[in-house]
């Protein structure tokens, strides 16, 4: 393996999602944050080189939609700065990759947007093309479905299957106070709610929020002193598959485990149950259970634990979901879990997801030691 | 750090709308005509996938120009199925509840996307579906001049 730039988390800035905020412009939501998030790492924002944000400019409800939140991270003296229309754990993965080039040492990177303010399943059916799968009115919550049915004909699992995914979920949220949903509801309970879109009930399904998230990452040599616990990434990678989603195996998630098997091994780790904890952005409970097919994962084991955040089934703010993934990696590396810690913590993945049915995946696997010096 | 709020919530309003005229291109827009003047559905047979439903123009699984079109049948085997049970306005094709399938059209060696929203009670993976085409008049050249897919066995 190739020597690389020690880069590290040090900073993760959070507000606790909500169904909508009313009072607050999305950029109103992010600035609080990216102040909190530099403040935690003792240091001014002149003191970060780097700046990147993952927003949706349909969210945002206007073209070059991200310019909005330019003030609030950064913009005068003039930014080096970078937005990407995914997941914000992507703008992490590219921050990631700028300061391997050497000549920046600090990143932040942001997440925002208010998904309430639109109507999402509209803007979501804008991501699949326009003639053949956004032509006939596809949302997001039936190509999950479509995935789903396939999934669970091939691996024979049942309704009784998804709503024990979900109230493992739920039970871990319930001690997470960032979360949208904090109570833990019992398989019963969820298998008796309504249908979207069969296979999956409303219960099952990730519930949509909005909230703004600020992760901060430096480098090694300026990573110490801006973190007590440094949380050192050491191994990512990330996949796309392709947009036809009747010309893929929606069974299984090819992206996600050559994704998984590339940043395992460039951490120098054989399996994921060499992490002792995974969170993933699996928006609704077929998802996490085709992600922990493609990772390796067992709910059944002790070890990784999964979704100790309650993941994204407690709580979905769209292009900050797997950012957050990312910042409860830092929280449980560098002992800021609270109550949904993770005894005695060593490594820890991190997944994140943009597009329909899991198109594009990212996997970053975080320790608590440097990988490369 | 986030101080109360010192009004009421206010909102405003805005719409945006833009009206797009896609060029429907080569690959597609021989694929949406022979739907439309033909009732036919032609595919490409691409490397890596076989004969490709619907065609783009190249392969998807290796990058590779298409080769011949090939006429698929109307009508397959379901292979996904999505049963929505409360449509969304102005989004979803129907006002009534639905199911979004995945086709696998005699001939074809990928899944077409498509609706069911008759016989739901008879819809399974598995099942036999057959397309319904819009009128005539009424096919624009549009993956919906098939209007919805029947449940044939």
């Amino acid at each position: 393996m190739t020597q690389l730039r020690n880069v590290a988390i040090v900073g993760f800035a959070q507000a606790p999602i909500v169904a909508r905020d009313e009072h607050r412009t999305a950029q109103e939501m992010l600035y609080p944050q990216v102040r909190r998030a530099l403040e935690e790492c003792g240091v001014s924002r002149d003191d970060i080189d780097y700046q990147v944000a993952g927003s949706s400019d349909y969210i945002d409800g206007r073209p070059f939609g991200f310019v909005m939140a330019l003030d609030v991270m950064g913009s005068w003296p003039p930014r080096q700065d970078l937005h990407v229309e995914m997941d914000a754990a992507f703008a992490a993965y590219y921050a990631w990759l700028r300061m391997q080039a050497g000549d920046c040492d600090t990143a932040i990177v942001c997440g925002y947007g208010k998904s309430s303010e639109g109507d999402l399943d509209r803007v979501l059916n804008l991501q699949l093309d326009p003639f053949y799968l956004g032509a006939i009115g596809l949302d997001p919550t039936s190509t999950a479905a479509l995935q789903a049915s396939v999934f669970m004909e091939r691996e024979k699992k049942s309704d009784v299957d998804l709503a024990e995914v979900t109230a493992r979920n739920r039970a871990a949220g319930a001690r997470n106070p960032d979360a949208l949903l904090r109570e833990a509801t019992s398989p019963d309970d969820l298998a008796a709610t309504e249908w979207v879109a069969a296979p999956l009930r409303a219960g099952y399904l990730a519930p949509k929020g909005e909230t703004a998230v600020c992760l901060v990452l430096a480098a090694e040599g300026k990573a110490e002193s801006m973190c007590d616990h440094p949380v050192w990434i050491q191994g990512l990678d990330q996949r796309i598959e392709m947009q036809n989603l009747g010309a893929r195996d929606l069974a299984v998630g090819g992206g996600t485990e050559l994704a998984t098997r590339k940043a395992l091994a460039m951490s120098g780790l054989a399996t994921a149950a060499d992490c002792d904890l995974v969170e993933l952005s699996a928006a609704n409970a077929a998802e996490e259970m085709i992600l922990c097919g493609a990772m390796g994962l067992d709910p059944e084991k002790p070890q990784p634990v999964i979704n100790p955040s309650g993941g994204a089934l407690c709580g979905h703010p769209l292009m900050m979901t797997g950012l957050i993934r990312l910042g409860e990696v830092f929280r449980q590396l560098s002992g800021r879990a609270g109550e949904r810690a993770v005894p005695d913590a060593e490594r820890a993945m991190a997944h994140a997801t943009s597009g329909h049915c899991l198109q594009q995946n990212l996997v970053i696997v975080c320790g608590k030691d440097r990988r490369w010096t | 750090m986030s101080s109360a709020p010192r009004t009421e919530p206010m909102t405003a309003e805005m719409v945006s709308e833009f009206v797009y005229k896609h060029s429907t291109g080569n690959d597609i827009g021989r694929f949406l005509a022979g739907m439309k003047d033909q009732k036919k559905i032609w595919c490409q047979r691409v490397r890596g996938l076989g004969v490709a439903v619907p065609p783009v123009g190249y392969s998807e699984a290796d990058g590779s120009p298409a080769g011949e079109w090939v006429e698929v049948q109307p009508r397959g085997t379901v292979t996904a199925i999505a049963r929505v049970f409360r449509p969304i306005a102005e989004l979803h094709p129907s006002d009534l509840p639905f199911a979004y399938i995945l086709v696998r059209l005699e001939g074809a060696d990928t899944a077409l996307a498509h609706i069911v929203v008759d016989d739901l009670d008879r819809l399974f993976i598995g099942s036999r579906v057959e397309a319904v085409w819009k009128p005539d008049e009424e096919r624009i050249g549009s993956i919906r001049d098939i209007a919805h897919f029947r449940v044939i066995g």
